[in-house]
């Protein structure tokens, strides 16, 4: 059984961002950004996790913030580019 | 009396060369930070017992309940004025400060007269009493009243004066209100002989014929001399209205810059306490490796409350700019811890939560 990419994000965002936020299952379309869980210094971090965790070279690849900004729309991203 | 002035004197210059010297000291708060030994000018306590006898008709007759540490400077006027005018001064256990029944008790009990309290140990001794005929005085202190919780006094101390007193350790009572015309954040009148102006950045700067020494334990530079008088610089941001009066709007030191934009730590609480099922919530600043500052929130919500993180980050987000947001928000049903004065422990709460969720 695999994880599904969104539950990946979920869990990096979960463990490395906020911890607290593990008891509550963080929906698909919140928006990371607007909410403050994710700030523009987490978001370089979460670029990074992405280049090495899914193989997507963030040179090739336009990134707007919008793309980042909820699970649902990071999975979006990563199957994209993979 | 002159020895000890002058031996505090020199101590307060310097705390090092005089290890006998004696008098009052009391502690600041250290909500904020760690307390502050404060070492008092004998001559202003004996001023300011001589004010609180007057003012609140201490005599013989007089019973308080003592509802504070004595090394909170609270006891000069609920401890020491009253029993410098004969007065009888009743202490509860330490434990029972929390548990309103038992203080309510207490006060109809000893028959007390006067009541002096920081507002979280005032309110529950104020809810669990019935109509105490006794009390003459009823003051809150240390800390914002907050007036919607006024009808609850009225019915506890149908008969006393209700009043709020403003002020610092540093300089004990210097502005007093009534609180049947308290609006949020009113400081009230000045103390006769308490001189004060609104310095830079809105700054409250206090003299008062109570003023202490200085520190013992904390460098003295919010104390300054203005046009031959020593003044204390309160922290305190203070607004005057349209009536002239004035009001506190926030404390310096509770105003921080993220991503280069002043944000008020004391209005994101306001916004969180504000949610439903919210008890009480309160947020620091930390410092990031970036250099940058983020906010750290905990906030306290009832048993049972559908109020979670997500949906707190969410209100907090649709009412205050960006850089206002928390970026770590942590919940609770245990309530939060109280420094030995009362008042919620900000540094030590936040910090037990960000031990317990490290990134």
């Amino acid at each position: 059984m695999t994880m599904t990419t969104q539950e990946r994000v979920r869990g990096h965002i979960v463990s490395v961002h906020a911890p607290e936020l593990a008891e509550e299952e963080i929906p698909g379309d919140y928006d990371l950004l607007i909410n403050g869980v994710i700030d523009s210094l987490a978001l370089l971090e979460l670029v990074e996790w992405i280049q090495k965790e899914f193989g997507v070279s963030a040179m090739d690849t336009e990134i707007s913030p919008t793309d980042l900004s909820t699970i649902d729309s990071i999975s979006k991203f990563i199957h994209k580019n993979t | 009396m002159a020895r000890l002035d002058q031996d505090l004197r020199a101590f307060a210059a310097d705390p090092g060369v005089l290890w006998g010297a004696y008098g009052l000291w009391t502690t600041t708060s250290g909500s904020t930070g760690n307390p502050k030994i404060v070492a008092h000018d004998p001559d202003g306590i004996d001023r300011f017992v001589l004010w609180a006898r007057q003012r609140f008709a201490l005599s013989p007759d007089t019973v308080s309940l003592s509802l504070s540490p004595l090394n909170f400077d609270i006891a000069t006027l609920d401890v020491w004025a009253v029993l410098a005018a004969g007065g009888t001064v009743v202490l509860p256990a330490q434990e029972d400060l929390t548990r309103g029944p038992v203080l309510a008790e207490a006060a109809r009990v000893h028959g007390v007269t006067l009541v002096q309290a920081v507002p979280v140990v005032l309110l529950p001794l104020a809810r669990a009493a019935t109509a105490l005929p006794r009390p003459h005085t009823v003051i809150s202190t240390g800390d914002f009243f907050p007036t919607e919780a006024l009808p609850s006094l009225e019915a506890a101390f149908p008969a006393a004066e209700l009043l709020s007193v403003y002020g610092s350790t540093e300089t004990n009572d210097s502005f007093v209100l009534d609180l049947h015309t308290a609006t949020p954040g009113a400081l009230g009148n000045p103390i006769s002989g308490v001189q004060y102006r609104i310095g830079a950045g809105g700054e409250l700067v206090v003299s008062t014929p109570f003023q202490a020494l200085g520190y013992v334990n904390a460098p003295g530079d919010v104390w300054c001399t203005y046009e031959g008088r020593r003044e204390f610089h309160t922290g305190d941001l203070v607004a005057t209205g349209r009536d002239g009066a004035l009001r506190l709007v926030g404390r310096s030191d509770r105003q921080v810059k993220v991503h280069g934009v002043r944000v008020s730590l004391d209005e994101v609480e306001a916004v969180l306490r504000h949610q439903s099922g919210v008890v009480d919530a309160v947020v620091t600043a930390r410092s990031r490796d970036s250099g940058d500052r983020e906010l750290v929130a905990a906030v306290l919500v009832e048993s049972g409350s559908s109020a979670t993180n997500l949906s707190l980050r969410s209100a907090a987000a649709s009412s205050l700019p960006r850089e206002a947001l928390p970026g770590r928000l942590f919940l609770t049903t245990d309530p939060f811890p109280l420094t030995g004065t009362g008042k919620v422990d900000r540094n030590s709460t936040i910090n037990r939560f960000l031990e317990r969720y490290p990134v």
